[in-house]
């Protein structure tokens, strides 16, 4: 009888269900190849279920399903908040950056192991531009060349990259001198560049087929201009000669969070992986990421474009972990949209903001 | 006994999703029904979701009946330049046109053509594409249901019109829309109630439509089209399930509410009555002063209607909306008087080719822009001297190939399982003349949306049928059970009684089952190709019931590759090589059903 119990016992232990993963965003194959390497160390086998977007969305319909959770999910930092009731507290693993850390960290808690940031704002340049250290150089030296400079100033995950060069905090309000003064500039900024691209697809494609000579945008299309194989450089971060201020790119953090109640010592086990330095250094250094380790950040900064970037980092601050981010950036597109419609009063704009900001 | 067995079973199956969730919505939702009909947002997408379809349904009807009539005797051209809004997918179609308008930041086929293209920013530009898009794809079946109803009014009626000096455009007017009007206002009906609640057109082509300051909410910034449809849809996406619950309940009985306006027209009393509430109900949504009056004035006799309604529709500035649906029931319940043209007959054939080169127009771009996007290496620009066949490697090895398997997995119940359910019911419904279960369920059919979606995926959740497929399929057989029962019905009414009695008398009730079933091969085969097609092209359920990528269909797949309106990223190409591969299978379905209507024939 102990022997049968023994062997059912092994035998349950070998049909134990495989960790499932989620995730997004670039360098879905990349990982698929690491987590092998990962199950093949360790034993552990890993499910990668690769969730193209909406990630936060689909992981509250499956909490609310009960159906389909994932052990362990690859989010932003601006959507744990969001979730807070539904995942894990972790403990940080040793040599993570105190930015990334403070990143994921909502009322004290730590709810995802950081793994890499990209950033949101890089000035990428195509041929010289000559004496731009600002924006306002670079509107007076290429607004009158139409698609030349293309700056997203309808973006909602772009309106803080101005807005904190302006002064505003990390708290989510809408009614303070900052959010004016950053309206008043976006409006400025209409007025001088009749071409403003209203989304982002024409932006980049104007930039890579060579027409756009400057282009605000994400530090992920390093790897598809890159590619593509055509020369570009990324400027020093522009001042906004207004605020008398650089801008602050948002860093855009990602790291894995565990679903509630399945923190298991082989999801433990994983976390530890994504966050070393042998992991972060492989899947960070052909994306272009800036890994969270800060071991693993030493190795790649002598990389050419790391460099850049991480004088990047250096002025930028996190998207915001508030719980009511979400909340915020439909706040922020519900004025800008308006704004592209032709509203121009900034009061007015952040009153339809605030409308938002409070709904239910 | 199993034929009864499997009638009680796809009744079941349709009042289970097309009311039973309506019902346990109401139960649940509580006062969170009160708090959505009063909300603002409620108010603003009820008003826009009735303009809308009061506008889209009037056009359709008008111009699919001026299409049947011109084209009449040119049937194949005709079945020509309906092929491809008929063929193609409707997600598929609004995205290809999304491409065709919009473009690159509004640089774009259509924005060559010197069209407004700014659907982004114009609302102008948002409402008219959305508004010419739904029309252009609903031609087709209005169109061909209308040439089948002009062929059955005796060619004596309209020869004696012309002797007594009809012009052609009073023949059209005064002959053949009044003799073809029961099913005018049958369209009219399904056609206003569906475009209330329309989605995927105001959703994927212009994610709303565009706002305006005084139409931001507590529940987001509600668009210029952002019907009914939408609202819910974001709803359900942003809020909690008792949100979910009460605006899917309101917009239940909101549509509810217009159909039985519609079928009383013809009660006065009753019709009175309904309008009368229908507006005091609209007072209490909207706040909207004139609709009192609305209620006063329906309930007069129907000579003064029409005067007063227009009246205080210009002194409100043409924003009251309980007018203009007096103004349609108006024009529906009365006799239909001959209108004098003179000169005006004229333009009847300029206007017949213009409408014949705008729909060949429609078709060629559609497919223009399908094919720049599939055969265009550059994800974001569109290099027409750089095509190649890169796209499609790409979307093979991105792993639509298991994307496609999936939407075989969804369709192949549907197809085994529409016929089975549908062939005993259309049967029992054609012998026994229970026509009004045919209506019922038609009606429920087009009461559902994505409001009746909502409730079901609460429902679901509850009974863990989540991230499933199978799951996703029953809720495409309860669709198309209906539509395969109105198809194989109508071949039961002309199959003579006599076969099935001599069988009876031969070989008992089973050797009449099988002389039916044999008979019926043909039909079956085609609900059967009906159904393969619905779980094909079915869009909205796994949209909103799936979040795992290994799972998605085809369909959700091609969406994800481009998202919506505002998407930072989107990959055209991999869109259009993936559209590419699945129009190969409509196609090859197309072919299979041209076959299949070969033997019919």
């Amino acid at each position: 009888m102990r022997r049968i119990l023994i062997g059912l016992t092994a035998l349950l232990t070998t049909l134990t269900l495989p960790l499932t993963v989620w995730f997004s965003w670039e360098g879905e194959n990349l990982f698929k190849s690491l987590v092998k390497e990962f199950s093949k160390e360790t034993g552990i086998d890993v499910k990668v279920v690769y969730v193209p977007k909406n990630v936060d969305e689909k992981l509250l319909m499956a909490w609310k399903a009960r159906a389909g959770i994932p052990d362990a999910v690859l989010l932003k930092n601006d959507e744990v908040g969001r979730l807070l009731d539904i995942l894990e507290p972790l403990a940080p693993s040793k040599d993570l950056s105190r930015k990334s850390i403070s990143a994921f960290t909502v009322n004290g808690k730590l709810l995802a192991e950081p793994v890499y940031l990209d950033i949101g704002g890089v000035f990428f340049y195509r041929g010289s531009i000559p004496n731009a250290k600002s924006v306002e150089n670079l509107v007076e030296l290429l607004k009158s060349r139409k698609n030349a400079l293309m700056i997203p100033v309808y973006g909602k995950y772009y309106f803080q990259v101005f807005q904190r060069a302006f002064g505003q905090s990390t708290d989510l309000y809408l009614k303070d001198q900052s959010t004016l003064e950053t309206l008043e500039y976006l409006i400025w900024m209409k007025k001088e560049i009749p071409y403003l691209p209203k989304d982002g697809r024409s932006a980049i494609g104007f930039f890579m087929r060579g027409t756009a000579k400057v282009l605000m945008f994400g530090s992920f299309l390093i790897p598809k201009f890159l590619e593509k194989g055509f020369e570009f450089g990324i400027m020093k971060p522009p001042f906004v000669e207004r605020a008398g201020k650089r801008i602050s790119p948002n860093l855009d953090y990602k790291g894995f969070s565990v679903v509630k109640g399945r923190l298991s010592r082989e999801v433990k086990e994983f976390l530890n992986y994504v966050s070393s330095k042998k992991f972060q250094t492989s899947f960070c250094k052909p994306l272009y990421k800036i890994p969270s380790n800060t071991k693993a950040m030493a190795t790649l900064s002598s990389k050419p474009l790391f460099k850049e970037l991480l004088e990047y980092e250096n002025y930028g601050q996190p998207t915001p972990t508030n719980p009511d981010s979400r909340k915020y950036y439909e706040a922020i597109n519900t004025m800008l949209r308006l704004m592209m419609r032709g509203v121009e009063d900034p009061e007015a704009l952040i009153e339809a903001g605030k409308k938002v900001l409070s709904g239910k | 006994m199993i034929w009864p067995l499997l009638s009680a079973i796809s009744i079941s199956l349709i009042l289970f999703y097309k009311l039973f969730p309506f019902i346990f919505s109401l139960a649940l939702s509580g006062h969170f029904l009160f708090s959505a009909v009063s909300s603002r947002a409620f108010e603003i997408s009820a008003h826009i979701s009735m303009f809308w379809a009061l506008l889209n349904t009037s056009l359709l009807i008008l111009i699919s009946s001026f299409l049947a009539w011109s084209l009449r005797k040119e049937r194949k051209l005709l079945y020509f330049l309906i092929f491809i809004p008929w063929a193609i997918p409707v997600y598929l179609t609004t995205m290809i046109w999304r491409f065709a308008i919009y473009g690159l930041n509004g640089s774009s086929i259509i924005s060559s053509l010197g069209l407004p293209s700014d659907i982004v920013s114009s609302p102008f530009a948002a409402f008219f594409w959305a508004s010419v898009l739904s029309i252009w794809l609903d031609l087709p079946m209005v169109t061909l249901s209308i040439l089948g109803a002009i062929d059955d009014i005796p060619s004596e009626t309209i020869e004696a019109a012309r002797l007594d000096g009809a012009s052609e455009m009073e023949v059209f007017f005064d002959v053949t829309l009044p003799s073809i009007r029961s099913v005018l206002e049958s369209w009219f009906l399904l056609y206003m109630v569906r475009y209330a609640h329309s989605f995927t057109i105001p959703f994927l082509l212009v994610d709303g439509g565009v706002t305006k300051l005084n139409w931001v909410t507590p529940f987001g910034a509600i668009g210029n089209v952002t019907t009914l449809g939408v609202l819910n849809y974001r709803i359900f996406k942003e809020y909690d399930i008792n949100q979910i619950l009460g605006f899917s309940s309101a917009t239940y009985i909101f549509l509810g509410a217009m159909i039985a306006i519609w079928i009383f027209r013809n009660r006065e009393i009753f019709q009175k009555v309904s309008l009368s509430i229908f507006s005091l109900l609209w007072f209490a949504i909207s706040g909207d002063y004139f609709s009192i009056i609305a209620a006063v004035i329906s309930l007069l006799p129907r000579k003064c209607i029409a005067v007063l309604s227009l009246f205080f529709l210009l002194i409100s500035g043409f924003k009251s909306l309980p007018f203009y649906i007096l103004l349609v029931i108006w024009a529906f319940s009365g006799e239909w008087r001959p209108a004098r043209f003179g000169k005006a007959s004229k333009l009847l054939k300029p206007i017949g080719a213009l409408l014949i080169s705008l729909l060949a127009l429609g078709s060629v771009i559609t497919l223009l822009s399908v094919l720049l996007v599939a055969f265009t290496d550059y994800p974001d620009t569109l290099n027409v001297t750089n095509m190649n066949f890169g796209s499609l490697r790409d979307v093979l090895v991105d792993g639509y190939g298991k994307n496609m398997l999936n939407s075989l997995i969804l369709s192949v119940p549907v197809l085994i399982l529409s016929p089975i359910f549908a062939l005993p019911l259309a049967y029992s419904i054609s012998r026994k003349g229970l026509d009004w279960m045919l209506q019922m369920f038609l009606v429920l059919r087009t009461v559902a949306g994505i409001h009746i979606l909502s409730m079901i995926f609460v429902i679901y959740a509850k009974m863990n049928l989540i991230n499933s497929l199978l799951p996703i399929s029953a809720v495409v057989i309860s669709n198309v059970v209906p539509q395969v029962v109105v198809f194989m019905k109508g071949y039961f009414d002309s199959t003579p009684r006599e076969l099935e009695e001599a069988a009876l008398l031969e070989g008992g009730k089973s050797a009449a089952r099988k002389i039916v079933f044999t008979m019926a091969t043909p039909q079956i085969s085609v609900g059967a190709l009906m159904g393969f097609m619905a779980g094909w092209n079915a869009f909205l359920a796994p949209l909103m019931f799936l979040f795992d990528d290994s799972l998605y269909p085809t369909s959700v797949k091609l969406y994800s590759y481009v998202g919506d309106l505002m998407n930072l990223y989107p990959h055209w190409n991999l869109f259009g090589a993936g559209a590419i591969l699945n129009l190969a299978v409509a196609l090859l379905v197309f072919v299979s059903i041209k076959l299949l209507t070969g033997v019919l024939k």
